[in-house]
């Protein structure tokens, strides 16, 4: 897609023209649901996060620059709705962590990973999904930082609270190596 | 247990994520997620409550709100 095809395209898409955003859902659904992804850890939930944030996205278009980056928006929107997704699990206690068609604990112990899962499933949404981005996708702290619109610091600073949570979690665990 | 080893253990036990896309098409559920009336927001149950509450308490209050149509 050509800058100028993605200017028109995103002004269109500011309009409301459904047939724009068709063309930036069909260029960036990959993305999204990637980013999703790699937040919720399960198919079925970056699916509905990839639904709900395509139409936190067409809802909330007025709000669009379209002079600036609708890859680094969206990112922002899905970033938010995986929360939300996390949350939600939360509350209903069915925190998903692993796709039974996609990860499965590699290296460690069988024991010794439900216990780990375990208690990253136990930390706030908020922490989980900084310690997802950081200490497992280990992407810098900028890009997060970006994705949640925070400075670097809160990224940081979140990094280390689940650090010091999960430690704390896995102690009640009986895990102290 | 120091900060790396945790790390370690946290990546062994939850890898991260391949790199693909959705399995199938999703675009029919966000056109239909779009189409869809809008439902009561939990904005919009509050105020109607409190407007029946408040037309309650100042039954009075009806004659102000009909004034206005």
């Amino acid at each position: 897609m050509t800058d100028q095809t993605e200017g028109e395209l995103l002004a269109r898409f500011v309009q409301g023209d459904l047939d724009a955003f068709e063309c930036l859902y069909r260029e960036y659904h990959g993305e999204v649901y990637q980013w999703a992804m790699r937040i919720v850890r399960d198919a079925g939930g970056a699916e509905d996060v990839l639904v709900e944030a395509f139409w936190r996205a067409y809802r909330g278009r007025a709000r669009f620059d379209a002079s600036r980056s609708f890859g680094a928006w969206m990112r922002r929107i899905t970033t938010n709705a995986a929360l939300d997704h996390l949350r939600a699990m939360r509350s209903r206690g069915k925190w998903v962590m692993i796709d039974d068609k996609i990860a499965a604990p590699a290296a460690t112990a069988q024991g010794l990973g439900e216990s780990v899962i375990r208690a990253f499933g136990k930390l706030p949404p908020k922490l989980q999904l900084v310690a997802t981005l950081a200490l497992i996708e280990e992407l810098p702290y900028a890009e997060i930082a970006d994705a949640l619109h925070v400075p670097v610091g809160t990224v940081k600073s979140r990094a280390f609270r689940a650090i010091r949570a999960l430690r704390k979690e896995l102690a009640q665990l009986g895990i102290e190596p | 247990m120091t900060d790396e080893y945790l790390k370690d253990l946290l990546r062994s036990a939850l890898p991260p994520m391949s790199r693909q896309g959705p399995a199938r098409d999703l675009w029919p559920k966000v056109v239909s997620r779009i189409e869809a009336p809008p439902g009561w927001s939990w904005l919009d149950i509050s105020v109607a409550i409190g407007l029946a509450i408040a037309l309650l308490i100042f039954p009075k209050a009806l004659l102000l709100i009909a004034f206005h149509f």
